[in-house]
């Protein structure tokens, strides 16, 4: 897995599917689907990987609109957005504010389904599917094992503190291409 | 009692419910914001046709993309219909994915490890 730093942009080699940098809002986050979606038809020629980007780009930008805190009140550029194609790879790499309380029990979840091997992801997604009951936000508590599974634990993430209150999450994936 | 019927958009699914037949099929795509507010009325209606089944109950599944949360909701019918099918009524899903499809391939042996009524897994 490539460390956080190697999983940013390089704008002289890497390709841009789409990027935004804004307020995340239902209609927008409908936009970057639908523009990604039809970038990523006209330069990927395998359906599989298109729809396995998709898959994961819904599961991130649908769990960033539940869990993410918008305080673009005071930073309008308050999500960024990249997804990008290095050699034959894609990156998807996200920067949005979470509440600084809220990192702890992130951070446990994700370094738990990172560890794990394809089989416990598999197993865990199955039992979350069968058990987990609903979450309050909606989401099922299954996004973010989903995106863990579906990128082979491809991942890497960073929070940096930007007061007591709140903090940025930085949250990259790979898509590996065969 | 009467069919269910929602036209699909571009995050949600075309839902055909049929009583008569017991014909039920979800196709497109199933990524909404909100599940509940797609997936209760579907339910509501499930609980109805459970009062008074038919006796055989097909679901076709050909979903292009699903959200988790949608997820939950589909697992939530068809484990609806588990005591139906140990009751002796034929239940089946026939879970459609694309030849490419692994992810789609891979969810419907998520449901079929899950569920306790016979999911096929179709490629078309």
């Amino acid at each position: 897995m490539s460390g956080i730093s190697e999983m940013k942009l390089n704008k002289r080699t890497d390709k841009v599917v789409f990027s935004y940098m804004g307020k995340p809002t239902h209609d927008m986050i409908d936009l970057i689907l639908e523009m990604s979606e039809s970038k990523l038809k006209i330069i990927e020629s395998s359906s599989t990987i298109v729809k396995r980007i998709v898959n994961v780009l819904i599961e991130i930008l649908q769990n960033i609109f539940n869990h993410g805190e918008d305080f673009s009140v005071v930073d309008h550029q308050s999500f960024k957005y990249y997804l990008f194609k290095r050699d034959y790879d894609y990156f998807i790499v996200t920067e949005n504010f979470i509440k600084t309380r809220e990192v702890k029990n992130l951070v446990s979840k994700l370094d738990q389904y990172l560890s794990m091997s394809d089989e416990d992801i598999t197993m865990t997604y199955r039992k979350t599917l069968d058990n987990g009951g609903f979450s309050t936000k909606g989401g099922a508590g299954l996004g973010l094992i989903n995106i863990v599974r579906k990128s082979d634990g491809n991942l890497d993430y960073n929070f940096s503190k930007v007061d007591n209150e709140n903090s940025l999450f930085r949250m990259s994936v790979q898509i590996r291409v065969e | 009692m009467d069919n269910f019927y929602m036209e699909g958009s571009d995050k949600t699914p075309s839902i055909n419910l049929d009583a008569e037949s017991g014909e039920m099929e979800f196709s497109g795509k199933s990524i909404p914001e909100n599940s509940a507010d797609l997936y209760e009325p579907v339910m509501d209606w499930i609980d109805k046709y459970l009062e008074n089944p038919a006796e055989s109950t097909t679901f076709v599944v050909k979903l292009e993309y699903f959200n988790t949360s949608s997820s939950k909701y589909l697992l939530e019918i068809f484990r609806r219909f588990e005591e139906l099918f140990k009751s002796g009524k034929q239940v089946a899903v026939q879970w459609y994915y694309e030849l490419e499809d692994e992810d789609m391939q891979e969810s419907g042996d998520d449901f079929r490890d899950i569920l306790k009524i016979p999911v096929e897994l179709i490629v078309y």
